[in-house]
């Protein structure tokens, strides 16, 4: 019986309703979400590293056809999008203006993810936000990199959240090198899971961090490289083989 | 003497007029060659730069190529729909009930007027002649008769070619249009070019081709969308109304307590009517075709419009008509002299949804769809610039990388997400903030000195602190200095600095640059 649950053709209503509810998440935040990236769920990301965390927590999800909505947030770099390898044609960047609660309203209708600064999520307006988000399925990550700016009141509001720790760069030393691949671990805190569950990664994840240098210095071959986005992985790994 | 031919057919004979080039008329006269642009592709040229080889579709340096000289217009629907209401009220004055299809193109019900003028071509006569009065006689125009719209639309496009009014007998629709090519059912919007490039390859090129079809293998074929094809190919009407006719049907009106006396929040009004009628029709598995919008004035001056879209109409596009129709009237000299009062948006023709509106971007899945409708509903909420999409452009800074476009200009097709290699650009990873406002900092060194980079590109002495926002923050390791120099032969736009990667105490890790010895904030990998 269990045996044929398990096959890829059939499925159970329990794992039909799993699906249904929840997006896909990489491995490594697979591990502290176990219940996977809930729809309708409000993530809050902390610290310095929170818009890193927040992108590696939605590419999956992204990359599988959901839509991403980025919120109020005109500075994040589409290239530092690309390169978590979210596909650039399924992201929208809005400004909501002066009434964010309509816009945001639309937002919700379209998108299944939605990203927003942290002062766009506090007091009245955060908790119509929340109400809204459950009725349509939508998951909001909460970017919340300011350490003074209502840090406690998004927390209260948030589901889970989410802080890194012992952040690490390689590759860089005392004026040697250069930035290579950033190390942490992003522990989860939840209303359901009390216990903090932590992984460690790496941000953006580390495909090809060991192509290119300054161009300058470097051959033609690694000039090309070096322009590629992630959704050249496969070309790059290849030529680093011809190399 | 058409109503009284021998045939007996239910199809209504329709009168379409359009405007050949509707886009190039309404923009003020120029020197020069005129090109129209809508998202960057060709909508419409004049003559000169038609006869240089300017073509519908054609993207917008393919057609600077081909026209060097040409003045180039972004698309303006209002000014547009402005300068053919006259055309509009000239023909209503002679013939009530005229349908506008798009700006450029109405169409109305030759079954009364043909009676009332004693034939059909005295009635396409007297409308020549008004909106020859209305526009002058230089400008083309191209009016067609035919059963049912498809048929009158094409008509009326071979006549704007042509110069000559086109009669489509009744019955004959098949015959006239027999050695025609399909891509005219795509020009007048009854058929994706999908489904043209699918009937092409399967050599079937010709409305002729199509039409000796049997029914049966169409619908197997290619589903409902080959049949009404097929049915305006073979001359029935393209769309039976009959059997799906709704008891009622819907109509939603708004009446408001203070007069509004600024557009806006009477289309905002509209897109929440527009709205609900479209989510009721939806339940029942229609799209509405054809629509009246009234407003109405404190005064009780009345703008009344009926609009007609053989696609179907919906939220967002009966939104815009509403819009259309209330900037034009406005800005009519001494036709309002109140507020609005009343808008009233009344469903007068239906058919069954089979979905041709969607797709957008190429977007199949259902959540592209509810994406792309979402996005056409924030544009109209927070405007073209508060809806953009990432594209790359290139460079060597993180700001000039990529950007945020506004999305209605951006190429529907367009999915390059990869950058040309760019030599000198700093590698992955890329900063993920980077600052909108420049944002000055200060880099000093253990004697509290600010710290340079010298000619020959090397630091001036070690960074030993770094102040951002007016607090100092210890730097743990750096790397650095990049030197370089963009565009040195452009006087204005060349740039000359030296980039430097810090992580500081905090765990964070930055982009900086000094130019002309300050030092900004590039990017932070936040």
């Amino acid at each position: 019986m269990s045996l044929a649950l398990e096959s890829p053709h059939l499925q159970s209503a329990a794992s039909l309703t799993r699906a249904d509810s929840a997006l896909p998440l990489s491995e490594a935040y697979a591990e502290i979400l176990p219940h996977g990236l809930l729809r309708g769920q409000v993530v809050v990301c902390h610290g310095v590293a929170a818009y890193s965390i927040a992108l590696g927590l939605v590419e999956r999800a992204v990359t599988v056809g959901s839509w991403l909505a980025v919120v109020d947030l005109e500075q994040v770099s589409p290239e530092a999008i690309a390169e978590f390898g979210i596909p650039l044609h399924r992201v929208i960047g809005v400004t909501t203006g002066d009434d964010p609660a309509n816009v945001l309203s639309a937002v919700f209708d379209g998108f299944d993810v939605v990203l927003i600064p942290a002062y766009r999520y506090r007091g009245a307006l955060a908790r119509r936000i929340s109400q809204r988000i459950r009725a349509k399925g939508v998951t909001l990550i909460v970017i919340d990199d300011a350490d003074e700016v209502g840090v406690r009141d998004a927390v209260s509001l948030g589901d889970v959240a989410l802080i890194g720790s012992n952040m690490r760069w390689e590759g860089i030393g005392w004026g040697v090198g250069r930035l290579l691949a950033r190390h942490l671990t992003v522990s989860a805190t939840g209303r359901r899971s009390p216990r903090p569950l932590r992984s460690e990664m790496h941000l953006p994840s580390v495909v090809d961090v060991r192509v290119g240098q300054i161009n300058d210095a470097v051959s033609d071959v690694d000039d090309d490289t070096a322009g590629a986005t992630v959704d050249d992985d496969e070309e790059c790994r290849w030529r680093l083989r011809v190399v | 003497m058409a109503a009284s031919g021998g045939v007996t057919s239910s199809v209504p004979r329709v009168l379409t007029l359009w405007c050949p080039e509707w886009p190039v008329q309404a923009v003020a006269p120029i020197d020069g060659p005129l090109i129209v642009f809508d998202q960057h592709r060709v909508v419409a040229a004049c003559t000169t730069a038609r006869g240089a080889g300017v073509r519908t579709g054609d993207r917008k340096r393919v057609a600077l190529r081909t026209c060097p000289n040409a003045t180039v217009v972004p698309r303006d629907y209002v000014a547009e729909v402005q300068s053919f209401e006259r055309v509009v009220s000239a023909v209503a004055d002679i013939i009530p009930l005229v349908e506008l299809l798009e700006p450029g193109s109405l169409c109305l019900d030759m079954r009364g007027p043909t009676r009332y003028f004693g034939g059909e071509q005295s009635v396409v006569d007297h409308v020549r002649s008004v909106v020859a009065t209305q526009l002058g006689e230089e400008i083309p125009i191209g009016i067609g008769v035919a059963d049912g719209r498809a048929a009158s639309a094409i008509a009326a496009r071979r006549s704007g070619v042509t110069g000559h009014q086109v009669i489509v007998e009744p019955g004959r629709t098949a015959a006239a249009f027999t050695t025609m090519s399909l891509r005219w059912f795509h020009a007048i919007g009854e058929m994706s070019i999908d489904l043209v490039e699918l009937f092409e390859r399967l050599g079937i090129n010709t409305v002729g081709d199509l039409a000796a079809l049997d029914q049966r293998d169409v619908l197997g074929r290619f589903g409902l969308p080959g049949v009404r094809a097929y049915r305006v190919a073979t001359g029935a009407d393209e769309r039976p109304l009959s059997s799906i006719t709704p008891s009622q049907l819907p109509e939603r009106e708004r009446r408001f307590d203070e007069p509004l006396l600024t557009v806006t929040p009477v289309v905002f009004t509209a897109r929440e009517l527009a709205s609900e009628l479209v989510h009721e029709l939806s339940i029942e598995g229609l799209v509405c075709t054809r629509m009246t919008v009234t407003a109405e004035t404190e005064h009780s001056e009345r703008s009344e419009r009926h609009w007609y879209r053989s696609e179907g109409f919906t939220a967002a596009a009966i939104v815009d008509r509403v819009r259309w129709q209330l900037d034009s009237w406005v800005n009519e000299p001494s036709s309002v002299s109140a507020g609005v009062i009343v808008i009233r948006i009344s469903i007068t023709s239906v058919r069954p949804d089979d979905g041709v509106q969607h797709g957008f971007w190429g977007g199949a899945s259902e959540a592209d769809g509810r994406a792309s409708r979402a996005v056409a509903r924030l544009v109209t909420l927070c405007g073209p610039e508060g809806v953009r999409v990432p594209l790359p452009i290139g460079g060597r800074l993180p700001e000039d990388r990529y950007g945020w476009f506004p999305a209605t200009v951006v190429d529907g097709d367009h999915h390059v997400d990869v950058l040309a290699p760019w030599p000198g650009s700093v590698v992955r990873p890329a900063p993920v903030i980077v600052p909108t406002d420049e944002v000055c900092i200060e880099v000093v060194n253990d004697r509290g000195e600010s710290v340079g980079v010298s000619g020959r590109g090397e630091m001036t002495s070690d960074p030993v602190r770094v102040v951002i926002g007016g607090r100092s923050h210890r730097v743990v390791a750096w790397a650095g200095p990049w030197p370089l120099i963009e565009r040195w032969w452009d006087e204005r736009r060349r740039r000359r600095l030296a980039r430097l990667q810090v992580v500081l105490e905090d765990g964070s890790a930055h982009l900086l640059a000094v130019e002309h010895q300050r030092w900004h904030l590039m990017g932070t990998h936040g």
